[in-house]
């Protein structure tokens, strides 16, 4: 009798109105975090169908809205490598998957390697990365990128007609890392990102491994190199961009770092921990069973750039959706379902004809996922 | 006699009219793949009335329509008057 005319009725009606808007949406957006992180292959093929099928449309340039012809071929070549380096990823930890991921692999490196997708890089420095093979400038961003996916391709395929192009790829890396003042690479004239030098930092180390030389004095020697001008010492993340001398050019940001980590988790997994440590330690928010992960650290506010997206809050688009790789490559499961719900409320995934699609992702949205969320543990495989 | 009270009625239409607009606007954002140009900074204000009347659709499915809902049927159980129900 008090339940339905007193108080006491209304409070209950209140506490489960307000419970369930504070509880429903993180739950039932991130229910299928789990499955995601312990590996399940009909997710995983899903989303890979999806990108398969995106990937064949044989994109270009005009398929991407970012204003500029140099950001739509990093777009484009974004595109095709995410791709690669997801079903490279989906193929060593379902190596059952290999006869229908394999074929398309190929096609991404096979596209990579195109004229239309190396000219952003060709454009920049008026010569051909692959033609530049020989010289020790630059080019960190195609060929430590392509380079990483050739690693990863020659993991899971030993033989595949590529490995002669990685031995290439890494000799002219190898060179140009030892000799550059700062320790990066340039990956256009004058412009030295510590997050476009990580991936290549990987791809060398993941080349040592197939090659049997991983204990070399080099790796030490580049990854030092790395440590000392990368990483800012206060917070542990990675700055966005460094000078000719190894200085900082801009601050050390959140979008940077988690992509890093997600590159270097496969070669270098332990600086790619202590760098996840430092993502989680001063980026990562909890709003509500919400993952977000800041773009600049707690107290520090500043913009947002091609490379972040937009900052809302303080909270970065990229940083937050890179951090997925991150989580679950470092065994993060409760940050790993947190973020994934924020991917699941913002991508909106819908299941066409059996597939997995994130239906505002576009293409270089699916992909990203696809490489983020197949980020492989490496205690798992 | 009332079978359906109006409260249930409003009810049942506002959540429909929520979810539908979601789905509308969903598939908006997927032809135009305007979060492409929200990433790459390169939307305009229109676009971004969208993008925000997207999110708000998005929110309201996902947030307002399940407590509106979990609250309507605890007050059918308690049988609670002038909650949802007009006195």
């Amino acid at each position: 009798v008090i339940l339905r005319r007193g108080w006491l009725g209304q409070v209950c009606v209140l506490v489960a109105f307000f419970g369930t808007m504070v509880f429903f949406p993180a739950w039932w957006s991130g229910r299928d975090a789990g499955s995601w992180y312990s590996g399940d292959l009909s997710r995983q093929q899903g989303l890979a169908r999806t990108v398969a099928v995106q990937i064949q449309r044989d994109l270009d340039q005009q398929d991407f809205f970012t204003g500029t012809g140099l950001y739509s071929g990093e777009w484009l070549f974004g595109t095709y490598l995410m791709a690669g380096i997801g079903f490279c990823q989906l193929v060593r930890e379902h190596p059952e998957a290999a006869g229908e991921f394999t074929p398309r692999i190929e096609t991404c490196i096979q596209t990579l390697l195109s004229k239309k997708v190396r000219e952003f890089d060709a454009n920049s420095w008026h010569e051909d990365a692959l033609s530049s093979l020989p010289s020790n400038v630059g080019h960190a961003a195609y060929l430590g990128y392509l380079n990483l996916l050739l690693g990863l391709y020659r993991e899971i395929a030993p033989g595949n007609s590529y490995v002669g192009l990685n031995d290439r790829i890494t000799e002219a890396l190898v060179r140009r890392m030892a000799t550059a003042p700062s320790g990066l690479v340039e990956t256009y004239p004058g412009e030295r990102y510590p997050v476009d030098n990580a991936p290549l930092l990987a791809s060398i180390v993941l080349h040592a491994r197939a090659t049997g030389r991983e204990s070399t004095d080099v790796i030490s020697r580049l990854e030092s190199g790395y440590r000392k001008h990368s990483i800012d010492p206060s917070t542990g993340l990675l700055f966005q961009a460094l000078g000719a001398d190894g200085s900082p050019r801009d601050a050390a940001r959140g979008s940077g770092s988690a992509l890093a980590v997600f590159y270097l988790h496969r070669g270098l997994p332990k600086l790619a921990r202590e760098i996840f440590e430092a993502v989680r330690r001063e980026l990562a928010v909890n709003v509500a069973g919400f993952g977000a992960i800041r773009e600049y650290p707690r107290g520090q506010t500043g913009s947002g750039d091609i490379d972040s997206g937009p900052v809302v809050f303080g909270f970065g688009f990229s940083a937050t959706g890179f951090s997925l790789g991150g989580a679950r490559a470092c065994n993060d499961p409760r940050l790993f379902r947190r973020l994934y719900a924020s991917a699941q409320f913002a991508g909106a995934p819908i299941h066409p004809d059996g597939r997995l699609e994130f239906v505002t992702a576009g293409p270089l949205g699916n992909a990203i996922l696809l490489a983020m969320l197949t980020a492989g543990p490496e205690d798992q495989l | 006699m009332k079978i359906v009270p109006g409260s249930t009625i409003r009810l049942g239409i506002l959540c429909v009219a929520i979810l539908l607009l979601h789905v509308v606007l969903l598939e908006v954002m997927a032809r135009t793949r305007i979060i492409e140009k929200v990433m790459a900074m390169q939307f305009t204000f229109p676009e971004l009335l969208l993008i925000l009347a997207f999110l708000a659709a998005r929110f309201a499915s996902y947030v307002l329509v399940p407590a509106a809902l979990v609250a309507f049927v605890v007050s059918r159980i308690l049988n609670v008057s002038g909650s949802l129900e007009p006195k």
